[in-house]
């Protein structure tokens, strides 16, 4: 039972993280969301019983690939994205392209 | 055992060790400020308290009481959030860490460790890993070019010395053949300690760390001559304080894997009454990490700094070739005796 409710848990801030990436207008807030993701991945992976994968999934994607990242976005000094008042249509046709 | 006395026992564990741990690092101050003031035949802290024992009780409550400075061109939310990122993983990794064999209390007996996992080190170095995003991301949400420098030398320095730091933890795994860190003790019985076999692992280890925890002489993200204070420069009162506290507890972190993996962790001659044998093996274990806390302050006020170019050189490619040849060596002499 505790088991199906940290599954649970872990795979909403997971969906939750992933949703959250592609509505930050901000690089580095999405770039943050992305190591919300791998680390409840990690989680994920430590409630199926996979160790090992768990704690490379954190040390290589979260600890490392992550790193890189947020570097090159402080480096880069990426600001806010600008919003473009494109077609509604557009963006619905697009949602339901996908 | 029942699941409430579980429960009961682990929170007494964990207080426990959080409190031990946050001591230890208020008195790691307190003796780095000692050895160092004696080291330049100074004096050191003697006001408060008898030999300035109660300094770190002064210091915190000034710390405390000090005003709460942010500054209008911060990035708010990443700047609030970062010195709580750096302690909360600062003090997370203790929680792996053994510091014992066992004790019994009544009818119940528990091993001295919050958590036994099998795959102990692997936790200790990935939440070491997270921890620079701490750093990274005080630097960044600063908005000052020093903090930014000093944010992105921290990050480089953390990722460059992580690799050496892992690399050379594989010479001991390759001969204990265990992730976990109580077997990794239990292997050293009789004297046996990694030291002896795996020297160069050991100083690799013990450089690396030294960088990771970004001490002199590798403290060039808070160099104070080039960059005011680094990555903390905006950051005041309680905030600063949290990255003081996370840097001590890192160090205290590193000290006591050190002593795991090289130097034997709690074992040691164990005699006399029950009582006595229950806790001479923690009293050898705090020994051994206060010895490396005591090489800390001694090497920082020894050393010169390093320059940018000759840390990253020394890093990429002295460090990691001689972790590199430390494995396939190992492992050579492993499979021929095998």
């Amino acid at each position: 039972m505790l088991h199906l409710i940290l599954f649970l848990f872990f795979g909403t801030i997971c969906v939750a993280g992933a949703i959250n990436l592609l509505a930050q207008s901000h690089p580095i807030n999405s770039a943050l969301s992305l190591i919300a993701v791998m680390a409840s991945l990690a989680a994920e992976y430590l409630l199926l019983g996979a160790e090992f994968v768990a704690a490379v999934q954190v040390i290589v994607y979260a600890g490392a690939i992550m790193v890189l990242f947020v570097i090159t976005i402080m480096l880069l000094n990426a600001g806010k994205e600008e919003r473009t008042r494109g077609a509604a249509s557009r963006s619905r046709s697009g949602f339901l392209g996908c | 055992m029942s699941i409430t006395t579980f429960i009961i026992i682990s929170i007494i564990k964990s207080l426990a060790v959080i409190g031990v741990l946050l001591t230890a690092v208020a008195y790691s101050v307190w003796l780095e400020r000692k050895v160092s003031a004696h080291i330049q035949n100074r004096w050191g802290p003697t006001r408060v308290g008898p030999f300035g024992l109660l300094q770190p009780l002064a210091d915190g409550v000034k710390f405390i009481f000090k005003e709460d400075l942010t500054q209008p061109h911060v990035y708010k939310p990443l700047y609030i959030a970062a010195p709580m990122i750096a302690m909360v993983f600062a003090i997370t990794s203790i929680s792996v860490i053994p510091f014992g064999n066992w004790v019994s209390v009544g009818p119940w007996d528990t091993y001295l460790q919050i958590t036994d996992l099998n795959i102990g080190l692997l936790v200790v170095l990935g939440i070491t890993s997270m921890g620079v995003y701490g750093v990274a991301l005080a630097g960044w949400s600063s908005n000052n070019k020093y903090s930014l420098l000093g944010g992105l030398r921290a990050s480089a320095q953390m990722i460059s010395y992580e690799v050496s730091l892992g690399l050379s933890l594989v010479g001991v795994l390759i001969v204990t053949g265990s992730l976990s860190l109580r077997d990794i003790v239990e292997a050293q019985r009789h004297l046996h300690w990694n030291i002896l076999f795996q020297p160069v692992a050991f100083f690799i280890y013990l450089i690396s760390a030294y960088a990771e925890t970004n001490r002199t002489p590798f403290d060039l993200p808070e160099a104070e001559s080039e960059l005011v204070a680094g990555y903390h420069t905006e950051y005041s009162a309680m905030k600063f304080a949290m990255f003081f506290m996370a840097e001590y507890a890192n160090m205290v972190t590193v000290a006591c894997l050190a002593t795991l993996m090289f130097f034997g962790g709690w074992l040691g001659p164990v005699f006399g009454p029950p009582l006595l044998q229950m806790t001479l093996p923690v009293v050898w274990f705090c020994l051994k990490v206060f010895f490396f806390m005591f090489l800390y302050v001694w090497v920082r006020w020894t050393l010169p700094r390093f320059r940018y170019d000759q840390l990253m050189a020394f890093g990429w490619k002295v460090l990691l070739p001689l972790a590199v040849a430390n494995i396939v060596y190992t492992a050579l002499v492993v499979a021929w005796r095998a």
